[in-house]
This record gives C-alpha cells, sequence and structure tokens, in this order.
C-alpha cells in the first residue's frame, strides 16, 4: 500500500514536471517558483513595460510587446490582464487564430465564463468569417452578461456594455440607439457616447480590431481555415 | 495698479507682447462677429477675410501674409484686478472695447473653448492664453464685457457662436463652408481656399485647411472597462505653400490616459515620412473634455503633384488601471487628407 501511494506520489510529480517543462496549452511555459504577490508584481512591470511599448506603434515594438506579455504570463499564469493585452496584440496583428487561443487560455485558467473573454473571442471567429462559431460564444456572452446584471441591476457601466455586445451580436444599432435613449442624463457623458457611436457599425467596430497594415497576414490565415474545412 | 492709456496700434506693438503669426492666422479678423474682418480700404466689411489682392468681390482666400486691420470692437486693455480700460471705440480702426482682460496673466490657453476649463485670470474669469509664458495683452474680445478672450472669426460662426463640427462636416462636403470657428476644432478657413479631392495646395501659395474626428477603442475586453475605453481625435490639417501641419486632441473616459499619435506621409501609397505629434510650444484650442495629442509639420511639396496622403495613427494607454497593470487600446488609423 506504501509503495503504491509512493509511486503515486513520484508519478503525479512527474507529470507536473512534464507539464511545466513544455508549457500549458498555450504554448507558454509557467513558473511557479516564487510567491504569488512578488510574481504578480514581476508579472505587471513586464506587461506594463509592453503597453508602453505598444504606443510606439511600430511593428518591432508591437513584436517586442507580445515577447514581454508572453514573459509576464509565464511568470504568474493567472495575470489574465497580460491574456487580454496580448490577445487584442495578436488580433491586432492579424494573428486572429493566435489571438482565439490566448484568450480561450484564460477562461480554462481562470475557469469561469467571463462574458468580455468570451464576447473577444467571438469577435475573432467573426473576423475569421466564421458566424456559426462566432454566435455561439457571442450567446454565452450575453448569457453571461445577464447573470451579472441580475446581482448588479443598477450598474449603468454593465448594461452599456451588454447593449454594445447586443449590437455587435445582432449587427443592429437599435440596441446602442435604446441604451442612448434609455440612459439619457443617466450614464455620465452620454453625449460623447452619442456622438462616437453615430456612426458605428458591425464592421467598422471589427475593421477598427485589425490594422490595416495585416489585413494580408489575416487573409492567409482565413485562406488556410478554408482550405483545412474544405479538406 | 498700471493704467493704459489709449494708444495707437503701432505704439501698442512697440511696447507690448504682440499675438504670434500662427495666432494671427487663426484668429484674423477680430471683430464683433457680425460685420467680420474689413478689406484694407477700411470701409467694406465681408464675413471672411480678404484675398491676396484684397479684393472684396475676389475668392475668398488667405494667403497667409495679410495681417489686415480687423474692425469693430476689440477688448479693453486691462489691469491686474480685470477691471479694464473703458474708452474703448469701435469702428475700422478701433482697438478698444467696453471691458479689459488681464494682461498679466501667463497660463496656458489649452482649456476648453467653452470655459468650463478653461484658465482664470485674476478677476475669476475663463480665458485662454498662449501657453508660451508670456501674456499677450494683444488677444481681443468681440468687445463685449469679459468674453473668452478669443478672437472672434470675423464670420457668422465665432469662438462665441461655434458651428457644430456635424454641422461643418455638412457644410464643408457640400461646398458651401463659408469659414468660421468650428467647436472642437478652432478657425476653419473658406471651403473655396480648395477640397480633399483637389491638389491646389501641393505648390500654390493658397491655404487648405480641413477637420477630422475619428474614434477608436470601441470596447475594452477587461472587465469594468468595456465601452468606456472609446475614445475620440478631433483636429485639424492646413496645408500651406506644401506645408502640412496636423493639430490633433482626443477624449476618453479613462482617467489618465496617455495618447500618442504618428503622422505618415503617403505618396503613391507608400509611407515617406512619419512623425510623432508633440505638444504644440504655443498651445492650441482644445474642446472641453479633450487633451491635446500634439501637432506635426512636414512639407510635402518635394514630392510634387503624386498622389499624396495624410494618415494620422492614435492610441492611448492607461499605465496601471485600477492598480492592476496597464492596457492600452488598438490604435487607430485614418486617412485626414488625400489628394486625389
Amino acid at each position: 500500500m506504501r509503495f503504491i501511494i509512493s509511486f503515486c506520489f513520484v508519478l503525479a510529480l512527474l507529470l507536473i514536471g512534464r507539464f511545466t517543462a513544455e508549457g500549458n496549452s498555450c504554448g507558454i511555459i509557467e513558473n511557479d517558483s516564487l510567491p504569488q504577490q512578488s510574481l504578480r508584481a514581476k508579472a505587471m512591470a513586464l506587461n506594463n513595460q509592453a503597453i508602453k511599448m505598444q504606443m510606439s506603434l511600430k511593428e518591432d515594438s508591437l513584436k517586442e510587446a507580445m515577447s514581454l506579455l508572453k514573459d509576464a504570463i509565464r511568470i504568474d499564469s493567472s495575470y489574465s490582464l497580460a491574456y487580454i493585452n496580448l490577445a487584442e496584440i495578436q488580433c491586432g496583428m492579424g494573428q486572429v487564430e493566435e489571438s482565439v487561443r490566448t484568450l480561450k487560455c484564460v477562461l480554462k485558467k481562470e475557469c469561469i465564463n467571463d462574458k468580455n473573454i468570451l464576447f473577444g473571442i467571438a469577435n475573432c471567429y467573426d473576423i475569421l468569417e466564421e458566424p456559426d462559431s462566432a454566435q455561439i460564444y457571442y450567446r454565452e456572452s450575453l448569457d453571461v452578461f445577464t447573470q451579472t446584471i441580475c446581482s448588479y441591476p443598477d450598474s449603468i457601466q454593465l448594461l452599456a456594455n451588454q447593449h454594445f455586445v447586443s449590437f455587435v451580436a445582432n449587427n443592429d444599432t437599435t440596441f446602442l440607439v435604446k441604451f442612448l435613449k434609455k440612459y439619457e442624463g443617466k450614464y455620465p457623458n452620454v453625449d460623447f457616447l452619442k456622438e462616437s457611436w453615430s456612426k458605428i457599425t458591425k464592421e467598422k467596430y471589427l475593421r477598427s480590431k485589425v490594422s490595416a497594415d495585416y489585413q494580408s497576414v489575416l487573409q492567409k490565415e482565413i485562406d488556410n481555415r478554408h482550405k483545412t474545412k474544405s479538406n | 495698479m498700471k493704467t493704459v492709456t489709449r494708444k495707437s496700434l503701432n505704439e501698442l506693438a512697440k511696447i507690448m507682447a504682440v499675438i504670434s503669426e500662427m495666432n494671427q492666422k487663426m484668429y484674423l479678423g477680430g471683430t464683433s462677429g457680425s460685420t467680420g474682418a474689413f478689406d484694407e480700404s477700411g470701409t467694406t466689411g465681408y464675413t471672411g477675410v480678404p484675398d491676396i489682392t484684397g479684393s472684396a468681390s475676389g475668392p475668398i482666400i488667405y494667403d497667409g501674409g495679410w495681417t489686415g486691420s480687423a474692425g469693430g470692437s476689440y477688448g479693453g486693455y486691462g489691469n491686474s484686478d480685470g477691471s479694464g480700460s473703458t474708452s474703448g471705440t469701435t469702428g475700422v480702426t478701433g482697438y478698444y472695447g467696453t471691458s479689459g482682460y488681464d494682461s498679466g496673466f501667463t497660463g496656458s490657453y489649452t482649456g476648453a473653448y467653452d470655459g468650463s476649463s478653461g484658465c482664470l485670470n485674476n478677476s475669476g474669469n475663463s480665458y485662454y492664453y498662449p501657453d508660451n509664458g508670456n501674456s499677450n495683452p494683444n488677444l481681443p474680445n468681440n468687445g463685449s464685457s469679459y468674453n473668452n478672450g478669443v478672437f472672434d472669426s470675423g464670420s457668422t460662426y465665432t469662438s462665441d457662436n461655434p458651428c457644430s463640427y456635424d454641422d461643418y462636416c455638412i457644410q464643408m462636403s457640400s461646398g458651401t463652408w463659408g469659414g468660421g470657428f468650428v467647436q472642437g476644432v478652432g478657425y476653419v478657413g473658406s471651403s473655396k481656399t480648395g477640397n480633399a479631392t483637389d491638389d491646389v495646395a501641393i505648390n500654390g501659395s493658397s491655404r487648405f485647411t480641413s477637420a477630422f474626428n475619428f474614434s477608436g477603442g470601441y470596447y475594452k475586453l477587461v472587465d469594468s472597462v468595456g465601452v468606456q475605453s472609446l475614445f475620440m481625435v478631433k483636429g485639424g490639417i492646413e496645408i500651406e505653400n506644401g506645408n502640412v501641419t496636423v493639430r490633433a486632441s482626443a477624449r476618453s473616459e479613462v482617467n489618465g490616459a496617455r495618447y500618442s499619435g504618428v503622422i505618415e506621409l503617403l505618396v503613391n501609397g507608400t509611407v515617406v515620412e512619419s512623425q510623432t505629434l508633440n505638444p504644440s510650444s504655443c498651445g492650441s484650442f482644445i474642446q472641453g473634455g479633450y487633451s491635446e495629442i500634439g501637432m506635426a509639420s512636414f512639407n510635402k511639396s518635394k514630392y510634387g503633384y503624386a498622389d499624396i496622403k495624410v494618415q494620422l495613427t492614435v492610441s492611448y494607454n492607461n499605465s496601471n488601471y485600477e492598480g492592476t497593470g496597464g492596457w492600452a487600446v488598438w490604435p487607430i488609423k485614418e486617412i485626414i487628407y488625400s489628394s486625389k
């Protein structure tokens, strides 16, 4: 009996070791050797450095920013903000499949259905011209919104986000109009939203997520996916 | 208390700071707003600014070199307590109004033109002054008591009565824009100086101005941010003698947003020049709630009559959102000028 327990323990250690050595499903090797607080501080510093790199808007800087964010995740694999920042840069640079993978990693890590992450994944599928997959995630996102709003019915911010997600999911700007009408005077600076939303379309929103400079990268990805599916 | 006596404009120019050439161009024609600028004869008022020939009947084009005589009432020269002179005159060569402003104030004028967040002078009124650390006592107002210290445009749309951006866009696109003060942009010349489809400004001496606005950062996937990450960019582009100057400001609802902007010059679709927008040394007019991204300029005349585009890229970050670490919005690129 004692031998079996020891064997199981050693096997478990070996498996954990193998997993951390090969990286998680995001392809990023994690480091759990430091206390959590210290890990988070280090990861946050890397994340903030990446944000500054991103602001220079140059390709080299964006690649460097991605590398820093991967380092941040490696140090603190539960730091979801770094995943989100990484996923948005990946998407912006036309690496939309990678972006989906990164966002799905957050869901897996957090073991929760984050409404924003679900929305992000849906956006990616829409960009990849896979509307059926996109709709699944839009629905999930809106379900989580409904549940959250039940707990925080007075959060206008939450309602604004929900209406925006509904607009994209349904490709219907009346959701935005409804929100603006209903919450005029209640939402801070509703005029600002009104001005910005007055010209928005779903297409414009999705286009804003991928830089025009990387459209060819994206097109290649879309073509490859179509080929794989047809095969 | 300093007493200011009535002097001629020439005498005043010797002893007091003179408004910069750029500001002259922006606010030329400061008057009561109803009569507009006068031509050199000093008798006939019209709502634009005179063309290079000074002809009242000619096209309303400002060549950048005419500093003209502004008609109507100017604000008087005030004292440090803001009481000002009361001996103003009106008319073709008048330069005194009925109320003064504080000529000793040295603050910046990057606040809102609507007065909501502008600088205060000693008497507690809202004013906007160049951000060069110098007082500028030559800034006239519209002759009314303590107005916002901004020159009138000399047309129907003045700093006191600006044209909304949407109305401006409609008029500009329909070719009926006659010049004036545009909300969030500042003074924009007449559309008769050119439009985005011609290339009159490449080598010519005429001046082209246009305004732009666009949004980005529609939704950040971070919990408690979402639509709050939205940002809007407003600005203007000015082309004169081949020199392209871009000014831009931005607004978002996120505290601590730090903006970054880059302009690129594309010739036949290829980026040939790129510049980062930096805050203007002489300040800028900005709509309430907006922050200055900056300005940048370059000369495009060396590229001749090629297909030329000016592209502006803007992004912002929030370096430490609620103590959880920073995030940035994905940059938005927009063509703000196209020669074809």
